[in-house]
């Protein structure tokens, strides 16, 4: 029943992202010409919708910051409301290399997983990660790994492919705050399969990571609570796909 | 002869009342959320009223000797209620808001490739 091509969509959330979004999109369209692109401007007070209306994107404009959550899953809406047999999640930043979404969606049509998230961390490609930041993620990866009992190298990528069963259950819930490494822990308990491969990831093009030093021990004991508390709540398992 | 902390007791609860009823009537505040305000209230009233009846007792078995205390005590537990009623509420609301919120993106791109199509043509 799988279509030759697949309808894809591209998401990529943005918060001010003038900077380097232009360039990104570009990337895009070179990288997956097949692809539609929604821009999600979370509430940007730059030219961020303008520059995706103007490189052809569709644009979901939030009234207001909401957070990379909510803004992902505007984007999931988006697909799921249109349709669409894949989505691709690529930051604004310029941190992921569009040239490697073809690689997600080869493994995500061949695997038969549901997600195929892009890891930094599967080989060593050169990514230097400061080491207060890959302590953080070296915890949340074996803490993630421990309950879905399956390797999670890479749970803060944000560069993904979800098949249209991911697509429905992430439209339907998703984490409103740090969403990558929670989600993680969601789709295991939803019944959801999930796969790593290895990508290069870039120092981002401009704007400002939403990380800052400041926020790394807000960002751990959010994360880590979510997903132990999480685990204790009755978990709606995904819906077959048709 | 009632005693300063007596007249406080009975009449601080009692004014709280009085203020939460002319807020309801006046559609100042929503009846579901006024519910503990005026369960609090009339706690308050009736331990502080029935002082030796019902506080003193209530007082001995909190092993707290002087019996205002107990009133305090159980007033801070109100509000510890209702302030996580707060929060339970706002965390309702921002939920609805993000929802809201992601409605009005969508339906404004809808909007836009709708207004952009009869221009077309």
């Amino acid at each position: 029943m799988a279509a030759l091509t697949p309808r894809t969509l591209v998401i990529i959330p943005a918060f001010n992202e003038e900077a380097s979004l232009g360039k990104v999109l570009d990337q895009v369209r070179e990288a997956v010409p097949f692809a539609d692109v929604v821009v999600v401007n979370d509430g940007s007070a730059d030219a961020t919708p303008l520059i995706a209306t103007q490189k052809g994107a569709y644009v979901l404009s939030l009234p207001y910051n909401l957070g990379i959550g909510s803004a992902m899953q505007c984007g999931f809406l988006f697909a799921g409301e249109r349709g669409y047999d894949v989505a691709v999640q690529v930051d604004g930043d310029g941190q992921h290399d569009p040239k490697e979404i073809p690689d997600l969606l080869r493994t995500l049509s061949e695997t038969g997983v549901d997600i195929v998230v892009g890891s930094r961390y599967i080989e060593p490609r050169g990514y230097i990660t400061p080491w207060p930041r890959r302590v953080g993620i070296v915890i949340l990866a074996a803490i993630i790994s421990l309950v879905t009992r399956q390797r999670v190298t890479d749970p803060t990528s944000g560069f993904r492919a979800s098949n249209r069963r991911a697509v429905a259950f992430c439209a339907d819930d998703y984490p409103f705050d740090y969403p990558e490494p929670e989600s993680v822990v969601l789709f295991w308990r939803a019944g959801l399969r999930f796969g790593e491969i290895p990508v290069t990831m870039n120092a981002r093009y401009g704007g400002q990571s939403s990380i800052t030093p400041l926020r790394s021990g807000y960002y751990m004991i959010k994360v880590v609570l979510a997903i132990l508390i999480g685990l204790l709540r009755q978990q709606k398992r995904a819906r077959e796909s048709v | 002869m009632m005693s300063h902390v007596e007249m406080i007791m009975v009449g601080g609860p009692v004014a709280l009342l009085l203020l939460v009823l002319e807020m309801v009537r006046r559609r100042r505040l929503r009846e579901d959320y006024a519910l503990l305000w005026l369960v609090t209230a009339v706690v308050l009233v009736v331990l502080a009223v029935a002082r030796d009846t019902i506080l003193v007792p209530v007082a001995n078995l909190m092993g707290i000797f002087y019996h205002p205390t107990a009133l305090f005590v159980i007033g801070t537990g109100f509000m510890l209620l209702i302030l996580l009623q707060f929060s339970a509420v706002i965390t309702k609301l921002t939920q609805e808001n993000h929802k809201a919120a992601q409605h009005i993106a969508l339906l404004s791109q809808r909007v836009s490739e709708l207004e952009r199509g009869r221009g077309a043509k």
